[in-house]
């Protein structure tokens, strides 16, 4: 199975496909203010038209790209090009003015490469074993299961857990329009045709990420302005010795990174926070953190790639999105007919192995690619965002065009842009809202469908072994939270009572 | 372009509201007393609660001053307003003329207007206006066949296609 979807890898369309994704995700995670999820948003279209392989080890490689060239305008300029650089930009940058950018950026892109190789593998050898085990799911677990990801992507989000809640019911009420999965009424249709079929998955992926992030710039064009960047020679120097030395921690930072990215709700810029702050605090020299040592960015670089192959394991065996950027990749899954869950793994083995071998080669070729990028940074940065934007504008709008062939999923893709803008600008969190998209009609189709088994039962919930236990840990990530800051209180009063 | 807490926990009290109302308005299946309106029920039910507490929590910081609405920078709003409004514009122009003067004139007509007001550069802008628009009529016409109006050019759509 494994040469077979090795071979399905290497035709001509996959390979230049996979190669036009990694340019593109280069250049994409290098702007600053543009995310990963972003540039797969704007991909998602063109993969549509593309036949599964080359669509799915295209999005696969753009991730891991992506993710990687976010460190680049973080070391040079102090501008992370994506979220999940943003835990170590500051040491990277301090390198920099300290003349040491050749070693922030080459530890950060080997890392990077180690990382994503490092969750590859965990991806390729957990997948299918879960899948085995997911086997002997039902619609209970499965129920309990999308209640997870739902109660995670709200107790990992960055803020108010409050607006965490509003921006997921955004994305539940988001998927609820249209007809309902088990009965077939139609919901929120307000009577029109368009609105029956639900909202299109990708006009309001591109709107939530593209879309609001022009909005954004359209507020405030002159924040923009760039610093001129800083010279950069010398990569790889000293390099390797200190990989040498930080083996431990890098290897650290891939456990975190894909332990971490394989919760749902959780991403890549988590897991690179935690490993960031798990080798300050293992360091003996913790004081030295954020004054520019390698360190922290060795660690939390390979987190934050190895966390997008932790992601994928969920995303693949159960459907259950890690984080926005697999939410978007669940889309393409679903798109290209590899409906995810356990079946996969039976069903479409060949082409499943396919996708993680495309990964795991995506990982490789940072490593080339990689150094391509950082040297051509200066004129990647150079196009103004003055005209850039006006053309992601285009590409938004052909892009939701393009899918459904209606001038309606570019007024889904608008208003879903004005939603993610005022969402941005009040500290709403996005990612629960695509997480919402993606898990809403998963919990709703597995609540009713298990009712209507046991004639509108609830204890049918609670009837199977796994179902408690995903139960339990459902209810404790709820409960455990606010009784150990009720305890801390209390040991807090008790002095002074 | 912030708005205080307070309107953004009254703007979800009330959009669950809404939601509660209409999914009430929904039948239940046959034999349980669940259906289609019971997830929206419950969602609705949520966001209230979560903009309730969006709403109460800066009345519990007593003494802070009030900021209903602020810009990220130092401008007035009907400045921040009309550039929001230009990008609105451009797509709705682009909307309401795609299948009567088709994409080739849509786009480069809404991409030009957008980085005019962007960029300021008018001969630069059109010919990216229209060099962009060819790009991206060619990728996606030509190439990936996504059905793209042609509108008052389909007498050309021969010549104009390679």
């Amino acid at each position: 199975m494994v040469i077979d979807a090795f071979m399905m890898l290497m035709t001509p369309t996959t390979l230049g496909v996979m190669v036009a994704c990694a340019i593109y995700g280069l250049v994409v995670g290098a702007i600053p203010g543009f995310s990963a999820a972003m540039a797969v948003a704007l991909m998602v279209p063109v993969s549509y038209f593309l036949d599964p392989v080359p669509a799915l080890a295209g999005v696969v490689t753009l991730c891991a790209m992506a993710i990687f060239s976010g460190d680049i305008p973080g070391a040079l300029l102090r501008i992370p090009g994506t979220p999940a650089s943003a835990a170590y930009v500051d040491e990277s940058y301090k390198m920099t003015c300290s003349g040491n950018a050749g070693l922030a950026l080459g530890t950060g892109l080997i890392c990077s490469s180690i990382g994503g190789i490092f969750g590859s593998i965990a991806l390729i050898l957990a997948a299918p074993t879960l899948g085995d085990l997911a086997l002997q799911f039902s619609s209970v677990e499965y129920f309990w299961l999308a209640c997870l990801g739902l109660t995670a992507a709200i107790g990992v989000s960055q803020g108010s857990a409050a607006k965490g809640v509003i921006s997921l019911c955004i994305g539940l009420l988001i998927a609820c329009v249209g007809l309902d999965p088990v009965s077939g009424q139609s919901r929120f249709t307000f009577e029109t045709s368009y609105l029956s079929g639900g909202l299109g998955f990708i006009p309001v992926l591109i709107g939530l990420f593209a879309m609001s992030e022009v909005f954004r710039f359209a507020l405030a064009p002159g924040d923009s302005d760039r610093p001129p960047i800083s010279k950069l020679n010398g990569l790889f120097r000293g390099v390797f010795g200190e990989i040498r030395r930080l083996w431990f921690q890098i290897l650290q930072g891939c456990g975190i990174g894909t332990l971490v990215g394989a919760i749902p709700g959780a991403g890549a810029d988590i897991a690179s926070y935690i490993a960031y702050a798990a080798t300050k605090k293992q360091s003996p020299h913790p004081e030295r953190f954020g004054t520019g040592i390698v360190d922290g960015v060795a660690s939390a670089s390979a987190s934050n790639n190895a966390s997008v192959g932790g992601a994928l394991v969920p995303a693949t065996v159960f459907g259950i999105p890690g984080d926005s950027l697999t939410a978007v990749i669940i889309g393409v899954l679903y798109m290209k007919g590899l409906n995810p869950g356990p079946t996969v793994f039976l069903t479409q083995g060949t082409l499943i192995t396919a996708v993680f071998l495309a990964f795991l080669l995506a990982n490789l070729l940072i490593l080339p690619f990689g150094i391509v990028a950082i040297r051509l940074f200066r004129h990647i940065l150079a196009v103004p965002r003055s005209v850039l934007m006006p053309l992601i504008v285009g590409a938004c709008i052909i892009g939701s065009f393009a899918v459904e062939n209606t001038v309606y999923a570019v007024v889904t893709m608008l208003i879903a842009g004005l939603i993610g803008f005022y969402m941005e600008e009040n500290g709403f969190p996005l990612a629960p809202a695509i997480l919402g998209v993606v898990l809403a009609p998963i919990v709703e189709e597995n609540f009713l469908n298990t009712l209507v088994k046991s004639n509108g039962d609830l204890m049918i919930f609670l009837s199977r072994p796994l179902a408690v236990g995903l139960a339990m840990i459902t209810l404790a990530i709820w409960v455990v939270p606010p009784l150990i800051r009720l305890v801390h209180y209390m040991k807090a009063r008790k002095p002074t009572a | 372009m912030y708005f205080d807490d307070r309107l953004n926990g009254l703007v979800f009290i009330l959009l669950g509201g809404v939601v509660v109302f209409l999914a009430q308005q929904l039948p239940t299946l046959t034999f349980i007393d669940y259906g289609p309106g019971f997830f929206p029920t419950l969602i609705g039910c949520v966001m209230m609660i979560a903009g309730s507490v969006i709403a109460l929590k800066p009345l519990l910081q007593r003494g802070a001053s009030i900021t209903w609405a602020a810009l990220p920078r130092a401008q007035s709003w009907p400045q921040a307003l009309s550039a929001i409004g230009v990008v609105v514009g451009a797509i709705a122009f682009y909307i309401a003329t795609l299948n009567i003067l088709g994409f080739l004139i849509a786009m480069p007509v809404s991409l030009f207007v957008l980085l005019i007001f962007f960029d300021r550069r008018i001969v630069r802008d059109l010919l990216i206006a229209i060099i962009g628009s060819f790009l991206l009529h060619s990728f996606f016409y030509q190439l990936m066949s996504v059905q793209l109006p042609w509108g008052l050019l389909t007498p050309f759509a021969g010549v104009l296609t390679w």
